[in-house]
């Protein structure tokens, strides 16, 4: 293996993402959830009565749902979000997160093909946004930096796209 | 920003954005399938249900036009979209890889095009700007236009100016590698899929009862079917077992000479040329195909050998540049192929495109132990419910399994291989066969460095490595390697300054 002169990422300090996207990340699990509920709803309304199998089919798919949101939101919410973070170097940018599994992604800056900025409805009302660096290569490529402010993103974006104009071609 | 003039499209680009948003709701199929089976639904669905949705989808297209702009100047075009969702796209036009004008017949009586802008990132266009008069849309391909010709300057690469993507007579080109007819045979006994699809076939249509009185029927109709069953029916059964082997040889033969054959058409003449940092192959009977491709632009290569491939000492070579491996609509192409070579030609056309060698190392074999419990287990909960059907021995089979996926993943991890060295890596995976994928780190795009639980239990970790073309992975190796490999990856990505695409 060769040397290597950028320092190791490890050892690089991290920066957390905004308190807010944990609410965030609550609201938007009750939101991915609600189709299911009322999938479920619809399915014990259609139920023909007395049907005591199904009846307690439904009661117990809705329970694993209940049970499945209070897990996420006391467990994995708190964990996911304590773990992701992300790192801005003069050549690279990463993210790391997961609860679970574990990921530490990173993009070399003179990869960057495109920078979008995007923010949903329930991003919006927390004052989030998610930051989605594209690059040349190819399914599953691209690295999405979310949990930030619109400030940070845009502030973020402005210093990639600064650094990627900056690039000076070199005949190699 | 202050700066940028901000356009808006024509209102008919509205209904480009129907038109989108009807493919969209294509998407949504199974769900309708749900609806139709329940009765009342589908008298909800139906008119009333119908009018809704495409009263939605009218919506959704006016608001997608309304909250539509796009910006420009000389180095980058921006777009501003979406009413729920917005979104704020920026791209240089030095990330542009193609820019070109559709028109689509809606358009047509307004004298109104799409402008598409593809960047390397996918094989579809990254932006399509609809509802465009020509003369705005020509300004913007004006501008890329010069945008790459400073690119071209600045690079001093001729190749921008005139790509025409093919070596002419004039260039000193060097024939490398001819492919004659007893190589394509070899080839076409080496990937033949009409063998395995013969199997299954046959397979599925003997489960087929209409399939089976056809063939009866069949049978008793045939004069010559007939006949040899008549006469086997009077051999004595070893003479009968030997006719009927050869009559499946006589089938695999047949298949064989098939595959053979396309094989033969698709690769006739096969020639490979190099000239300076260009190759480029022409082939093939009835069409001829020349494909081409430049040193530089080189993302990915695999070499494969597949168990027939391992008896005729042959092996495939296979060279990938950005986005080939996934193509257009998805599908896997088989990028710049060199068919069929020795493993001397192997070696020799691995140097010179600048392979390095390097030292394999392999993954930790805890890796067996995972495997054989994972998909053991997971086989078994599958066999349990066709083993109590047939009244089959449940224990004897989840022993078998067992068994069989311990040996199954002891050679898979004899046969997974990696290194980093000399800036490429290389990954090598196989059961009895080989694939090996190689990708120079300069042309990395995206490192990842992952783990699950059962991969931390073991201080181990997954790596993966995005390039213009491919993705490849390497899993069950120790952090404390990884992270290094990781490191090394990212420095030279990072600091390589030259053309990588």
């Amino acid at each position: 293996m060769t040397d290597f002169t950028l320092p190791s990422i490890d050892s690089a300090e991290w920066i957390a993402i905004d308190p807010q996207y944990k609410p965030y990340l609550r609201i938007k699990l009750l939101v991915n959830l609600l189709p299911f509920w009322v999938a479920s709803l619809i399915a014990w309304w259609f139920m023909p009565p007395g049907n005591i199998l199904s009846l307690s089919g439904v009661f117990f798919f809705s329970s694993a749902l209940v049970t499945f949101y209070l897990w996420s939101y006391c467990v994995w919410v708190p964990k996911r979000c304590l773990r992701m973070c992300y790192l801005m170097r003069d050549l690279d940018v990463s993210l790391q997160q997961g609860y679970l599994f574990w990921s530490t992604i990173s993009v070399s800056i003179n990869r960057i093909q495109h920078l979008e900025v995007t923010q949903g409805p329930i991003q919006r009302s927390f004052g989030l946004a998610v930051l989605s660096i594209y690059t040349a290569g190819t399914v599953g490529s691209d690295l999405k930096i979310p949990g930030l402010t619109i400030g940070e993103a845009q502030r973020i974006k402005k210093t990639l796209l600064k650094a990627v104009n900056l690039e000076a071609p070199v005949d190699v | 920003m202050s700066d940028l003039k901000w356009h808006r499209c024509s209102p008919v680009s509205a209904l480009y954005f129907l038109v989108k948003n009807i493919q969209a709701s294509f998407n949504l199929w199974p769900a309708l399938a749900g609806i139709m089976v329940v009765e009342d639904l589908r008298k909800l669905l139906f008119p009333f249900g119908v009018i809704v949705i495409f009263g939605l989808l009218i919506i959704s297209a006016i608001l997608s036009y309304w909250y539509f702009r796009f910006s420009f100047n000389d180095k980058r075009i921006i777009l501003h979209s979406g009413f729920l969702h917005k979104k704020k796209l920026t791209l240089g036009f030095d990330r542009v890889q193609e820019i070109n004008l559709e028109q689509v017949v809606y358009f047509r009586p307004f004298g109104l095009w799409t402008l598409g802008l593809e960047s390397a990132g996918s094989a579809q266009k990254e932006i399509a700007i609809p509802g465009l008069h020509r003369t705005l849309a020509k300004e913007i391909k004006l501008l890329y236009a010069k945008q790459k010709k400073n690119i071209a300057t600045n690079y001093e690469d001729s190749e921008t100016r005139s790509d025409s993507g093919a070596i002419d007579e004039s260039s000193s080109k060097k024939a490398i590698l001819r492919i004659k007819f007893p190589e394509l045979i070899r080839f076409g006994l080496m990937h033949n899929v009409f063998i395995y699809l013969a199997a299954i076939a046959g397979t599925l249509m003997g489960q087929s009862e209409a399939f089976r009185r056809t063939m009866f029927s069949w049978i008793e109709s045939s004069t010559f079917v007939s006949f040899i069953l008549d006469y086997v029916s009077h051999l004595s059964a070893n003479i009968a077992m030997v006719v009927f082997a050869g009559i499946v040889a006589i089938a695999i033969v047949f298949i064989y000479a098939i595959s053979i054959g396309l094989a033969s058409i698709k690769f006739w003449d096969y020639t490979l040329y190099a000239s300076a940092d260009r190759y480029q192959f022409n082939a093939g009977l009835l069409k001829r195909v020349s494909k081409s491709f430049k040193l530089h632009k080189l993302q990915s290569i695999r070499v494969k050998q597949s168990i027939i491939a391992r008896i005729l000492r042959r092996h495939t070579l296979e060279i990938f540049q950005t986005n080939e491996y996934r193509g257009a609509q998805n599908v896997q192409s088989t990028g710049f192929i060199v068919p069929v070579l020795s493993g001397e030609k192997l070696q020799e056309l691995l140097r010179d495109l600048k392979v390095e060698d390097g030292e394999w190392q392999y993954t930790q074999p805890i890796q067996i132990l995972w495997g054989t419990l994972i998909y053991g287990a997971v086989l078994s909960i599958l066999s349990i419910a066709p083993s109590w059907y047939f009244e089959w021995d449940i224990p004897a089979i989840i022993v078998f399994i067992f068994i069989a996926m311990g040996f199954v993943h002891y050679r898979y991890w004899r046969n997974t291989r990696f290194y980093l060295a000399n800036g490429w890596v290389a990954v090598r995976r196989g059961f009895v066969g080989y694939s090996i994928s190689y990708v120079p780190l300069i042309k990395l795009q995206k490192i990842a460095l992952s783990s699950g639980p059962f991969l931390r239990l073991h201080n181990t970790a997954r790596l993966h490595l995005w390039s213009g073309a491919r993705v490849i992975s390497i899993g069950f190796v120790p952090k404390t390697v990884l992270d290094p490999m990781r490191d090394t990856a990212l420095d030279v990505v990072s600091n390589y300054k030259g053309r990588w695409m």
